[in-house]
C-alpha cells in the first residue's frame, strides 16, 4: 500500500521505498476523466511506440552489416530465432508511429493546443514530425531490397537536384558512391543519428508537456487559452492510478504493434508496399517487375511523390536552375510543414473552439484532404504527368469548398444558431471529408483524362464526379442543419459492469492468456514465429484489458 | 458516478492484483523468450565451398566479354563468406591482348617453404586469362582499395624493384607487399611471407558466365583459421561485383 508507514523490506535494503519514489517523479497528476479512452494520450502512445522502436532497432543493429545489407538481413531473417518477428514489427512500429504522430498532430490542431502557453511545444512537435519521417525514410532503405532501393533512389535524386550544394548534400546523406558499404553505412548512420535527435527533442517536448500538463476538456477550459489543468488535492496521485493506466496503454500499443504485422505476414498476396518483410534483392530479376514492385517511395512519402508529376522541365530562380518536378515536390511537401511551424504566430487569439477560428479549422480539414488526395493520386497513377494548372484546380476546389463551408458554419455558430454538440459537428465533418475526397479524386482522374483525351465519356465522368461532390457538400450542409434543428441528443448510458462480473471476466481472461501462451511458446522460432507473434500480441491486448478491469474494480475508474 | 461506489474488499483487491500481475507476467515470458532467443546468434559458417555465379553491378550474371582487360578499377566480389573480399582479374599483356595461361602457376610461401599449385586461367580457348585471388593482404590484412591491381604501364608509388610482371602487379599500399597475378599471386616484394590465396573458377563456354566454386588454394585467407569459418555465408547462389573506382 502506498500509505504504509512501516519501513518496507525494500526500504531496509535499498535505502529507499520505490513506491514513494514513484510519487516523487516529476510528472503531473491528471483528472480522472482523462483516463477514459486514449484521446488525451495520443502522445503517450507515440512514446510507447518509440520505446518499442528503440528496443527492436538496437536488437536488429546487432545483425546488420552495411557492407552486405541485403544478404546480412536475409541471413538474419532465415537463421536467427524470432528475427522476422522483430524485423516486421520494427517496420510496422514505425508505421504506427507515423500514423499516431498524424493523429496527435490533428487532435492538437483542432483542439487549439498550439496556443499559449504551448507554442514552443507545438513547434518542437512539428519538427519531431519531420524528423520521424526522416528516420523512417532512412530505415526503410536499409534492408537493400528493391523497395528500399527505390526509396533511396528517389531521396538521393532529391538531394542531388538541390542547386549548388546538391552534390555535397547527396554525399553527406548517401555517401560517395564508392561501394555498397559507403551507401549503407550512411543510411544506418543517419537512421540512428536522426532517431537520437528524435529522442532528445522528444525529451524536451515531453517535459514541456509535463510542465503545462495535458490540455483539459473543453468544458474545463471554457474554450479559452491558456487551457491549463490546476493540480489540486482532489486529484488522484500519479502512482498508482496513472501508472497502471500508462501500463495499460503500453500493453495495448505493444499488442497491436505485434499483432498487425504478424497477421499480415500470415496472409497471402499482400501488396509489396505493405509487406512486413523485405522484398527481393535490388539485384534480383524480380526487382525489374513494375507490376509486383512499382517504382514507389514508402506510402508515408507518396504525397510528395505525386507532386513530381506536376511540373516537367526546369524552373529558374535567379541564377539557379532547378528540376521542375523536384521543385514542385519541395513546394508541395514543404508548404504544409512551414504553415504548421508558423501556426502559433498566425493564430494568436485565445479562442479554442474550432468554429470560432473557422479558417484555421478549415485549413486543418483541408490538410487532411490534401495529404490523402496526393497520396492516393500518387499510388494510383504514379509518374503520369499532370499539368500544373490541372493539379491546382484539383487541389484548389476542395480548398475553396472547405474554407467557404467553414466560414458559413462559423458564422452560424457565432450568431448562436448552431447550438449543436461537438461530436455531431465532428461526425458530419468526417462524413463530409470522406465524400469530398472520393468526389475530388474521381474528378481529378477524370478531369486529366478529359483534358488529354478530349472524349465525351470522360467529360460525362467529370460532370458526374463534380455532381457527386456537390451532392456531398449539399448533403453535409443538410446534416448540419438537421443537427442544428435538433436539440442536444440524449446522453448515452455508459456501459457498466458489476464488480463481480468484472472479477470473473478477469479470471477467465487470465486463463485464456495462459492457454494461448502455452500453445505458441514452443512453436519453431523460425517457421512458427509469426503465429507466436499473433499469440503474444493477443496476450498483450488481453493483459491491457485485465488492467482496464482492474482499474474499474479497484480504482472505480 | 464511479467515485461514490463502495471500495472493494482487501481480499478481492489482492486477488485482482495477483491476476493483473500474472496477466502481465505471461506476456513478459513471451517477450523475454522472443527477445533473448533473438540475441543468441546461431553459429554459422560453411561446411563446403559454395558455388556462386559472379554477377555484374546490374544484377545479371557477369559475362566474360564484359570484364575489362587490365582494369585499374578494382572488380571486387565476396567469396566464400560475406566478409571475404576477392579480386576478379582479366590479365592482358602491355598491349591489352589477353594472356593465355594454361598451366597452373606455382607460388611459394616464404613462411613455410611450401610450394602450392594454383589453377590455370579460365576463359575461352586461347584466352585463359581470368583469375581470382583473395583481396585481403597476407601481411596485415589490408583490403581494397589499399591493396589493388596495377595494370602494365601504371606506376606503383613507392615500388622500387625492377621486376615487372607479364601483366602488371598487385601491390598493397599499407606496407608495400607486392604480388604477381600472372604467377599465382606469388610474392614479389615483402613484407608479406605468403602469396594471396587463389580461388577456383569455372568458365561456361555456352553462357560466358564465370562461377567461383569447389575450393581455394594456398594459405588460408588472412585473419581466418579456415576459409569457411569466421563469417556469415552469403546465402545466395550468386556474388555480385562491386567496382571500386581508384584515383
Amino acid at each position: 500500500m502506498e500509505n504504509d508507514e512501516k519501513p518496507s523490506i525494500t526500504q531496509k535494503f535499498l535505502g529507499v521505498n520505490p513506491v514513494s519514489l514513484m510519487n516523487e517523479l516529476p510528472v503531473k497528476k491528471n483528472p480522472t476523466y482523462m483516463r477514459k479512452g486514449f484521446m488525451y494520450w495520443t502522445g503517450a502512445l507515440i512514446s510507447v511506440a518509440f520505446v518499442y522502436q528503440i528496443i527492436t532497432g538496437l536488437v536488429l543493429l546487432l545483425y546488420y552489416n552495411p557492407a552486405h545489407p541485403y544478404t546480412s538481413t536475409q541471413l538474419m531473417l532465415t537463421t536467427v530465432p524470432y528475427a522476422q518477428l522483430i524485423d516486421a514489427t520494427h517496420l510496422y512500429g514505425a508505421f504506427a508511429m507515423i500514423v499516431l504522430v498524424y493523429i496527435h498532430l490533428f487532435r492538437n490542431y483542432f483542439a487549439g493546443a498550439y496556443k499559449r502557453p504551448r507554442q514552443l511545444q507545438w513547434i518542437t512537435g512539428v519538427i519531431l514530425l519531420a524528423l520521424t519521417i526522416g528516420v523512417c525514410f532512412f530505415g526503410y532503405s536499409m534492408p537493400g531490397d528493391v523497395l528500399g532501393a527505390d526509396a533511396e533512389g528517389v531521396g538521393s535524386g532529391f538531394a542531388f537536384a538541390t542547386p549548388v550544394i546538391g552534390p555535397s548534400i547527396q554525399i553527406i546523406l548517401f555517401g560517395n558512391g564508392s561501394n555498397t558499404a559507403s551507401l549503407f553505412s550512411r543510411l544506418l548512420g543517419w537512421h540512428i543519428i536522426l532517431a537520437a535527435l528524435v529522442g532528445l527533442l522528444f525529451g524536451l517536448h515531453f517535459f514541456m508537456a509535463e510542465y503545462h500538463n495535458i490540455m483539459p476538456s473543453r468544458k474545463e477550459s471554457k474554450d479559452r487559452a491558456p487551457a491549463i489543468v490546476k493540480e489540486d488535492d482532489t486529484m488522484k496521485a500519479w502512482y498508482p492510478y496513472n501508472f497502471v493506466f500508462t501500463i495499460q496503454l503500453a500493453l495495448f500499443a505493444f499488442g497491436f504493434i505485434l499483432l498487425i504485422p504478424s497477421v499480415i505476414a500470415l496472409l497471402p498476396n499482400v501488396p509489396a508496399l505493405f509487406s512486413p518483410l523485405p522484398g527481393p534483392s535490388r539485384f534480383s530479376p524480380l526487382a525489374g517487375n513494375p507490376v509486383l514492385y512499382p517504382d514507389y517511395p514508402p506510402w508515408f512519402l507518396l504525397f510528395v511523390y505525386k507532386a513530381v508529376d506536376f511540373f516537367k522541365g526546369t524552373v529558374s530562380i535567379g541564377p539557379f536552375t532547378l528540376n521542375g518536378g523536384l521543385f514542385a515536390s519541395g513546394v508541395f511537401g514543404g508548404l504544409p510543414l512551414l504553415y504548421l511551424l508558423a501556426l502559433p504566430f498566425i493564430d494568436r487569439s485565445d479562442d479554442l473552439h474550432p468554429l470560432k477560428r473557422p479558417i484555421i479549422t478549415g485549413i486543418g480539414i483541408y490538410l487532411i484532404i490534401y495529404l490523402t488526395i496526393l497520396s492516393v493520386w500518387g499510388a494510383m497513377t504514379p509518374g503520369v504527368p499532370v499539368p500544373l494548372a490541372d493539379a491546382l484546380f484539383v487541389l484548389g476546389v476542395p480548398f475553396v469548398i472547405v474554407i467557404l463551408g467553414m466560414l458559413a458554419i462559423g458564422h452560424l455558430y457565432r450568431k448562436g444558431k448552431l447550438d449543436i454538440t461537438y461530436d455531431k459537428i465532428m461526425g458530419s465533418l468526417a462524413v463530409f471529408i470522406i465524400f469530398l475526397m472520393i468526389g475530388i479524386f474521381a474528378t481529378a482522374v477524370n478531369f486529366s483524362a478529359f483534358l488529354s483525351l478530349d472524349s465525351v465519356g470522360s467529360l460525362m465522368d467529370t460532370l458526374a464526379a463534380g455532381a457527386a461532390t456537390s451532392f456531398a457538400a449539399v448533403g453535409v450542409a443538410r446534416t448540419a442543419s438537421v443537427s442544428y434543428a435538433k436539440t442536444a441528443p440524449p446522453k448515452r448510458k455508459p456501459v457498466t459492469m458489476s464488480k463481480d462480473s468484472a472479477t470473473i471476466l478477469v479470471t477467465i481472461l487470465l486463463v485464456i492468456s495462459v492457454a494461448i501462451m502455452s500453445l505458441v511458446i514452443n512453436l519453431n522460432p523460425i517457421s512458427g514465429q509469426m503465429i507466436f507473434g499473433v499469440g503474444l500480441g493477443v496476450d498483450l491486448i488481453i493483459a491491457g484489458f485485465v488492467l482496464r478491469l482492474y482499474r474499474l474494480v479497484v480504482y472505480n475508474e | 458516478m464511479a467515485d461514490t461506489e463502495e471500495p472493494v474488499s482487501e481480499g478481492r483487491r489482492n486477488f485482482l492484483r495477483l491476476v493483473a500481475v500474472a496477466a502481465v507476467g505471461v506476456t513478459a515470458v513471451g517477450l523475454l523468450k522472443g527477445g533473448i532467443s533473438d540475441l543468441i546468434a546461431p553459429t554459422l559458417g560453411l561446411t563446403s565451398f559454395p558455388t556462386l555465379t559472379i554477377y555484374d553491378t546490374t544484377g545479371k550474371p557477369l559475362l566474360y566479354e564484359n570484364l575489362p582487360v587490365n582494369s585499374a578499377e578494382v572488380y571486387e566480389f565476396f567469396y566464400p563468406l560475406s566478409n571475404e573480399p576477392s579480386f576478379l582479374l582479366k590479365l592482358g599483356d602491355k598491349t591489352g591482348k589477353p594472356l593465355n595461361i594454361t598451366t597452373g602457376p606455382t607460388p611459394k610461401s616464404r613462411a613455410t617453404g611450401v610450394t602450392y599449385t594454383y589453377p590455370a586461367g579460365v576463359g575461352p580457348s586461347g584466352e585463359q586469362c581470368v583469375f581470382a585471388f583473395s583481396g585481403i593482404c597476407q601481411h596485415a590484412g589490408c583490403i581494397p582499395p589499399s591493396i589493388k591491381y596495377y595494370p602494365p604501364g601504371f606506376t606503383i608509388p613507392g615500388y622500387s624493384s625492377s621486376y615487372v610482371g607479364q601483366s602488371g602487379l598487385i601491390h598493397c599500399s599499407c606496407h608495400g607487399s607486392t604480388y604477381d597475378p600472372a604467377e599465382g599471386a606469388t610474392i614479389v616484394t615483402g613484407p608479406t611471407q605468403n602469396p594471396l590465396p587463389g580461388i577456383y573458377l569455372e568458365y561456361n563456354a555456352t553462357t560466358h558466365q564465370i562461377t567461383a566454386m569447389k575450393q581455394m588454394y594456398g594459405p588460408y585467407i588472412y585473419g581466418h583459421t579456415s576459409d569457411l569459418t569466421g563469417g556469415a555465408p552469403l546465402g545466395t547462389s550468386y556474388t555480385p561485383i562491386t567496382i571500386i573506382k581508384t584515383g
